[in-house]
This record gives structure tokens, sequence and C-alpha cells, in this order.
């Protein structure tokens, strides 16, 4: 038990410390709650069936104490938006100052927005799954899909950088 | 402050932990430690330990083997909630019990910078045989000292790396199977519903 | 897929999990079977002590709490050479760099 749970924590890590990272832009706290989740893994392990079925636990998990973290302490990204380097120009492929600014921007979203904005485009998650993970009607997600990519664009280009 | 005490003494043995007893004392840090873990088992609670080992876990089956020469193994472990709570002095004062010819520094690992790592393995030995080993592990918020006394042999050492629940990280390599989808999600509180922008 | 949502992608890809993550997971894994394994015997031992046969019955608890403070022991004194040997390893590792 013990070789199959290590296997799943080398397996699982970056997606899981991912996923809070992006969330609440804040490593020492985006490493707690992911050691938190391993270990709610770990007391609950003779109830997962499969490596799939262990991911989509941990997915599960994670976001939902993300979103409890900012609900219980209204916690804001470190650096806000109006901080972020900005592009100079228009956006080349792989841009890292680009990759930099977008990041920061999804951290600005709101809490259920901006996690949605996360599983989508970190986990290559589809609208139908998003809503079986954070438990939200599957209008909802694409709502805040759609009115946060449109956020995102016209922001973009307020900025003068076509993306 | 949480204090656990596993003690052998808790059935009124005076455990004479010479070995352990000389190498560091724990009171002075019981009010800051969160945790704190101390184990005394001598020969007889060795021996009584022994008895009640499964012959099928393979742990147990390998502890028992473990056992057959050893006259104690005691455990004084400490676990704070931040870092520089205990003195680099009590990790040097361990050390110097330890010098040699009597002990060998099998492994002895010191950082150069405060608070940092310090790490060590040394062994006891009467020329041929090994009467002991002590492992002593200093982290920025822990530090464990661990005696066993008796006869115990280098394979059955290296043994215990990777063994009792310590998986051993660095032996298999990552394979995914491709699973049926999952079905069931982890029982919490159920996320809030979204709220637009 | 347009633009901006490839380029959402890469700016949200995965990150890798900060160096010693699973290390210190497991550990931390270890120390909730060390403290659940406190308890639980000093409960069982109470039941056990109400009904007959009270002497038998306490060395039977005796017993079972001394093999779970060995196993205790047992899995510390693993954790700590462990730890003592990843401390090797990496210094080795630094040093076949240079």
């Amino acid at each position: 038990m013990e070789a199959d749970f290590a296997e799943l924590v080398r397996a699982n890590e970056s997606q899981v410390y991912s996923l809070a990272w992006h969330y609440l832009r804040n490593r020492p706290r985006a490493e707690e709650l992911a050691q938190d989740v391993f270990l709610d893994l770990y007391r609950n392990l003779g109830a997962i069936q499969s490596e799939d079925h262990a991911r989509h636990w941990l997915r599960v998990a994670i976001c939902r104490r993300c979103l409890d973290e900012t609900r219980r302490r209204r916690f804001e990204p470190v650096n806000g938006l109006d901080h972020a380097p900005e592009p100079a120009g228009p956006a080349e492929p792989g841009d890292p100052l680009l990759a930099d600014f977008l990041e920061r921007m999804v951290a600005s979203l709101g809490g259920p927005a901006r996690m949605v904005m996360i599983l989508r485009y970190q986990e290559d998650l589809d609208p139908a799954d998003i809503a079986a993970v954070l438990d939200m009607p599957l209008a909802t997600v694409k709502s805040h899909l759609h009115r946060s990519l449109e956020k995102l664009r016209e922001k973009l280009t307020r900025k003068g950088v076509k993306a | 402050m949480k204090l656990i005490l596993i003690a052998g003494a808790a059935w009124a043995l005076m455990v004479q932990a010479q070995d352990l007893k000389n190498l560091i004392s724990l009171e002075k840090y019981s009010a800051r430690a969160a945790e704190t873990v101390e184990v005394n088992l001598d020969g007889n609670m060795l021996t009584m330990a022994s008895r009640f080992l499964s012959e099928r876990k393979p742990d147990e089956v390998q502890a028992k083997r473990l056992l057959a020469n050893l006259k104690g193994i005691y455990v004084r472990s400490l676990r704070f909630n931040k870092d520089g709570e205990y003195s680099q002095a009590d990790v040097d004062h361990v050390r110097s019990q330890l010098p040699s010819p009597q002990w060998s520094r099998v492994v002895d690992v010191r950082s150069g910078r405060a608070g940092g790592d310090n790490a060590g393995v040394y062994l006891k030995t009467d020329g041929e045989q090994i009467e002991g080993i002590v492992v002593l592990a200093a982290e920025p918020k822990e530090l464990t000292v661990v005696s066993i006394v008796g006869n115990i042999r280098p394979e059955q050492i290296k043994e215990l790396s990777g063994k009792f629940g310590i998986p051993d990280l660095g032996a298999a390599g990552a394979s995914r199977q491709n699973a049926p989808k999952a079905a069931a999600a982890p029982k919490a509180a159920a996320a809030p519903k979204g709220k637009d922008e | 897929m347009n633009d901006l949502e490839r380029q959402l992608r890469h700016a949200l890809r995965p990150k890798p999990a900060p160096p010693g993550f699973a290390v210190r997971v497991l550990e931390r894994t270890v120390r909730t079977r060390r403290r659940a394994a406190f308890w639980i015997p000093a409960a069982a031992a109470a039941g056990l002590l109400i009904t007959g046969g009270i002497v038998h019955q306490r060395d039977v608890a005796r017993g079972e709490e001394a093999k779970r403070q060995l196993l205790t022991a047992l899995e510390i004194t693993a954790e700590k050479i462990h730890f003592a040997e990843s401390k090797v390893r990496r210094l080795e590792a630094l040093e076949q760099r240079q």
C-alpha cells in the first residue's frame, strides 16, 4: 500500500500543486494545500479503485480546498493585475511575458471563474468534466468560460496586445 | 504543546537508557515542541514485543529477525512548529558522545548554514561485532535521535532504509495505466455555486 | 482553439512540484500513522479491563503496546536512515556536477 501511495504522489504531485499554485499564486500555501490533499488521499486509499480514480479524486479535492480557502480568507493574489509587467507588443507564441501576464489575469478573476479557467487550460477538461469536478451546472461553467475569455481579450486589446 | 509519551515506563519500568539519556535531554524542549515521541524498549520489552509480532506480515517478520540480538531501542523525536527551536549545541553534544575509535561514522552530513539539515549514522563496534547504532537527524523543524543497543548486522541497517512504511522513492519508475474513468468523487463540502463576474 | 486559448494553455501549463515535495508528503503520512497508533491501544486496553480475565488481558494489552512502540521506533529509524542516505546522495550528485 505504501509503495502504491508513493507512486500516486509522484504521478500526481505536479498536477495537484500546479492547480493550487495557479489558483492561489502563493507557493507556500499552494504546497501546504497540496500536501493536505495527499494526506487526505492516504487516509482514503481504501476507497480508490484505480490511478484514474485517484487523479480525479485529487483534482476534486484540491479544487474544493482552494475554493474554500478564498471563501474563508478572502485570499487575494500577492501581486494584483496592476503590478504585472506588461507585454510590450504583439504577442508571440510562447512569449514568457505574455504567459506571465495571462497567469496574473486569470488569477485576478473571481474564485469559481478562476478555477474553471485553470481546469480548462491546465487540465484540458471539457466543460462537462469541469461541471462534474466543481459540482457546478454546465451552463454556469460555460458562462464562466465565455465571460472570462471575453474579459481577457478586452484587457489584452486595451493594452495593445494582439491575442 | 502536545506531548505524546510512549514509555515502557508506563508499566513502572525505569529504563536505564544509558545510551540515550546521556545523548540528549528532552525536558528543556518539551514546552516548545508541537509533538514529542519517546520510546524506551529495553531487553524485556523487546522480548515481549517479539511475542506479538506477526509471522505473516513481512515488516513484522523482518522486525522479529532484527530483535534477535538487540538489547534496547530508544527514540527521542521532537517536532516544532517553526525553525530554530532547538540548539545546534545539542546536536554537537550528541556527536561528542560518539567518539572514535569506539564509534565509526558511517554517515556524517553537516550543513554549512545555520538551521540546515544535519544527518548521521554511527556504529559502535568492539572490533568485529557491532554493539549499537545511533541515528541522528536534525532538520529545521524536527530533531530525532535513535539509539539501538545490541548486535545488528550492517545489511540489516541497509534493509531498514525503504522499509517499515518508508517507500524507496528512487526505486519505482512512473507507470501510468489507462483505467476506466473515475466514478466516485471525494466526500467533502460541495463547491460553491458559481457567481458571475 | 484560437490564439488566446493556445496562449492560455501555455501560460497555465502544469508547474513542477517543489523539490522534495513527495518526501515531505510521505513523512507526514508516517507521523499520521504514529499519532493514530498511540490512542487506539489505550482505548482497547481500557475496554478489555472491564471484562473478566483482567490479568491476562492486561498482559495482552502490554504486549500489543510494546509491539506498536517497536514498530514505531523501527519506522522512525528507517525514515531517518533514509533521510541520511538522501543527504549523502544529494551531496554526491552536487560533487559530480562540479
